[in-house]
């Protein structure tokens, strides 16, 4: 059981954690999510000791792991710890890797570490890359490896590290499939991620950090779908949709489209709205917005999407032509035959399509 | 496994090609390329030609201040070592030198007259010891001109004289090690290359001067430390008090007079001007030749053993630098790893004040003015002053490349419990091993090189050898090519240690 009691962690010019309270009972996986810079990777440093927290505490079974009686290395045991760069040892071909800690740091015989972590490597269906290096595997392979490294030293609690940010999309399935399997396994822990998808998953309670505390805390049902504070309802609102602000001077049509579709690409919206969206976005940004609007102030647009709709909702129009009397023919016809709906509100000055 | 031994196979290919292609250059050039036999065209040799020509003279003796005087318009071009100068004049690289008609009677009595004298003598001067302005020399001094008052009126000093100058005298061997040094011991600084004065014979120093001191020595009691260097390099370490004597030749002027003490005068020398008296030598065929050179730069008075020592001292001072330079750029990296502010700034001080300065630099400073009045030997100075510069650079480059490893690594092996040593050695340092070895074999061979140069603090190292082989045979061809090569092999066995080093510790699948 891992107790934080006020914990705060301030570094020279910013304090990103403050009053940190909390409990993770056995066998809990926690995600811990919430905006950038809220702390949560320093959250996970602190319980490691990777960072040492400035005031607070933080309680392993009922003792301080800053208390004299805990050995650094005893916590660090006990607490293990999977990056999101994988940081596998690049001198040390994978079998090393594992066995390295347990070997020459805690005494294990070097032929049972090495049958363990070849029942590991079978497990996670590496087994023939175990004399491979880590500069020949791929990311999800060193991802799957740099977990088993942390599991090789049998700690009580896992901490992962945005274990899935710097993966290609592709092989993010293979890493979240392998910490699904550890909590159904009831191993004890503590993830920081973005993705959404896999939080709900995963995990039987979330941390929604924010303001330098748990700012919320719930299942994943009662944070992403009956949130209660007003910082955790603004975030859940904005995962699910995409809000960017454009200039026209500044803005990048294809950046934009990209950024669009990455979004669109993690919800279930059927193919051929995400195409016709996709189309739109372009007709309708140039064509309709940028066509009245001449000065440089910022245009805001929103996409958000469900299973069977997408809205694309632009405000902060200042010369938008309301009554649509100077886009020319074909554009509305493009236009009009793609969407289902457009809804005009003169006096917000906004414009939202419904697709 | 194939592709290695392929490997193994071209770099020494890659070695016998090289020296191979070096020698059949030098040869060529050596044997084929000499300079057209001059015609009898009329050449002007006259001391008012002189005047605007080039001279070639020793570095900081007394032809340099004569014909800097004597001719103010003339180019003046300065060698190390004095036979260089006269070689240069024989093979017509420089229209004329100037020299101690001594000395130029002596290269014509080796080489076969082929120095001629041009007009009378640009000056008469008087030659004696040097004495460095030191204690010990105080009660020296009086007993050295003592000593020669009585030598010059009981005829000693005659048979010396004619032992040494004249055409017939019989070179004998002065026995050193068996002065007793009831009084002490002298050091002794000569100019190894500057014969009938001072120079080597038969692995050991002789001459004029070096007699005149012995005799001294044996009668007073001293002991004597015999170090052979060139002129310059001499009275350099006289003025500073490295050496106590010093005999070369020495003109007394009363320029010198203002920085260092002399003897009574030993002898009445001549200031000449020469130049080549357009006669060569009788022509030996090619392996003649070959035969020749080869007999008188190794066989003749066992000259070959002073290559083997020079390659000894050379070979040491190398392998100590690098080690003791290897294990104090370690210690310097580790430092500069730790936080401390004062020791990185400590270490960043130290790194970029001996980059800055040539290693030369950094000899002359420890030897004249650091160690000046210790008697450490120059070349546990030098092993100093190469560690010092090469600790430097290697410590530059490891720094560079530990910090270069991926700060995850640290991290990765702290959160798995390692401590700050242990994942220093086994992760980071291992890692950056790869990119320090590189670079390291590349500062171990500029340092073998670099250790050429400690002929100038009298440190008898292979190049200062080949030098004074060169000032007794007046053949630089062999002993040049000689040491290129035995520094290139060296260099490159150092190089393909490293090679080896480098493949054991890379990781990637070999």
């Amino acid at each position: 059981m891992l107790e934080f009691k006020n914990l705060g962690k301030k570094f020279d010019n910013f304090e990103p954690l403050i009053d940190i309270n909390g409990v993770v009972y056995d066998g809990d996986c926690i995600s811990i999510i919430g905006p950038s810079g809220t702390g949560k990777t320093t959250l996970l440093r602190c319980i490691n000791r990777l960072d040492d927290a400035t005031s607070g505490d933080i309680l392993l079974n009922g003792k301080s792991i800053y208390s004299a009686d805990y050995n650094i290395i005893d916590v660090r045991q006990k607490i293990g710890m999977v990056f999101q760069s994988f940081n596998l040892f690049n001198n040390l071909n994978v079998i090393d890797n594992i066995t390295v800690a347990p070997v020459s740091l805690y005494g294990k015989d070097r032929k049972v570490a090495h049958r363990e972590a070849i029942e590991l490597l079978e497990r996670f269906s590496l087994r023939d890359k175990m004399n491979s290096y880590p500069h020949e595997l791929s990311g999800g392979q060193k991802q799957r490896v740099a977990i088993m490294r942390a599991l090789a030293v049998e700690p009580e609690i896992l901490l992962f590290d945005e274990p899935t940010s710097a993966l290609d999309p592709m092989m993010v399935n293979e890493v979240a499939k392998i910490i699904k399997d550890l909590s159904s396994r009831k191993l004890t822990m503590l993830i920081v991620t973005h993705e959404m998808k896999f939080v709900r998953d995963v995990s039987s309670r979330i941390f929604y950090l924010d303001e330098g505390r748990v700012y919320e805390e719930g299942s994943p049902e009662e944070i992403f779908d009956n949130p209660q504070k007003e910082k955790t309802k603004e975030f859940v609102r904005r995962i699910n949709s995409f809000e960017v602000s454009i200039n026209r001077n500044t803005f990048d049509l294809y950046l934009l489209i990209s950024d669009f579709m990455k979004h669109l690409s993690s919800k279930n919206t059927p193919i051929e709205k995400v195409n016709a969206a996709n189309l739109l976005l372009e007709e309708i940004t140039l064509n309709e917005i940028f066509a009245n609007e001449k000065d440089d102030s910022n245009i805001d647009i929103q996409i958000s999407s469900s299973k069977d709709e997408i809205r694309l909702a632009y405000s902060n129009l200042n010369n938008f032509d309301f009554e649509l009397k100077k886009t020319d023919e074909l554009t509305k016809a493009i236009i009009n035959n793609k969407i289902n709906s457009r809804k005009i509100d003169a006096a917000k000055k906004t414009v939202e399509y419904i697709i | 496994m194939n592709i290695s031994t392929n490997k193994k196979i071209r770099r020494t290919d890659l070695l016998t090609i090289t020296i191979i292609i070096v020698i059949a250059i030098a040869l060529f050039l050596h044997l084929f390329l000499k300079p057209a036999e001059k015609k009898d065209a009329i050449v002007v040799k006259s001391l008012e030609d002189v005047k605007t020509s080039e001279i070639a003279v020793l570095t900081g003796s007394n032809a340099e201040n004569v014909a800097r005087e004597t001719f103010p318009d003339a180019t003046l071009m300065t060698y190390n070592l004095n036979s260089d100068a006269l070689y240069a004049v024989e093979i017509g690289n420089v229209k004329y030198g100037m020299a101690l008609s001594f000395v130029i009677d002596d290269y014509n009595k080796k080489r076969g007259n082929v120095l001629e004298i041009v007009g009378e003598p640009v000056k008469e001067s008087e030659s004696g010891i040097f004495f460095a302005r030191n204690e010990k020399n105080k009660t020296v001094l009086p007993q050295f001109n003592e000593f020669l008052n009585k030598i010059k009126e009981n005829g000693e000093l005659k048979k010396i004289d004619a032992r040494w100058f004249d055409v017939d005298g019989e070179i004998i061997n002065l026995d050193y090690d068996s002065l007793n040094g009831e009084n002490g011991t002298l050091i002794f600084a000569v100019d190894a290359a500057y014969p009938p004065f001072t120079y080597v014979y038969n692995n050991e120093v002789v001459g004029y001067d070096a007699e005149v001191v012995y005799r001294f020595c044996q009668e007073y009691n001293y002991a004597l430390d015999v170090r052979p260097v060139d002129f310059n390099g001499m009275l350099t370490g006289i003025k500073s008090g490295k050496f106590d004597i010093g005999g070369g030749g020495n003109a007394i002027t009363e320029e010198r007079k203002k920085s260092v003490d002399f003897s009574d005068p030993l002898k009445k020398n001549k200031m000449c001007v020469y130049t080549a008296a357009g006669k060569t030598e009788a022509s030996l065929n090619f392996m003649e030749g070959l035969k020749d050179t080869f007999y008188k730069t190794f066989i003749q008075e066992d000259r070959y053993k002073l290559f083997l020592e020079g390659l000894k001292a050379t070979i040491f001072m190398s392998c100590m630098s690098i080690i003791l330079g290897t294990i104090l750029s370690f210690v310097i990296c580790l430092l500069r790893l730790t936080n401390s502010v004062v020791l990185n700034k400590i270490c960043d001080a130290y790194v970029s004040i001996l980059e800055g300065i040539p290693v030369l630099v950094i000899l002359l400073l420890l030897y004249y003015i650091v160690f000046k009045s210790s008697s450490i030997p120059g070349e546990y100075i030098a092993i100093i002053a190469f560690t010092l510069n090469f600790s430097a650079y290697v410590s530059e480059i490891m720094i560079t490349s530990i910090r270069g490893v991926d700060k995850g690594q640290w991290e990765a092996a702290y959160a798995l419990g390692f401590s700050y040593w242990v994942t220093f050695l086994k992760f980071i340092f291992k890692q950056s091993l790869v990119s320090i070895i590189p670079v390291y074999k590349g500062e171990i061979i500029s340092l073998i090189k670099s250790t050429s140069i400690v002929g100038y603090i009298a440190v008898q190292d292979l190049t200062k050898m080949s030098d004074i082989v060169r000032s007794r045979t007046f053949e630089p061809f062999v002993p040049i090519l000689t040491i290129a090569l035995i520094y290139y092999i060296f260099s490159f066995l150092a190089s393909n240690i490293l090679n080896y080093i480098l493949l054991k510790v890379k990781w990637e699948k070999k």
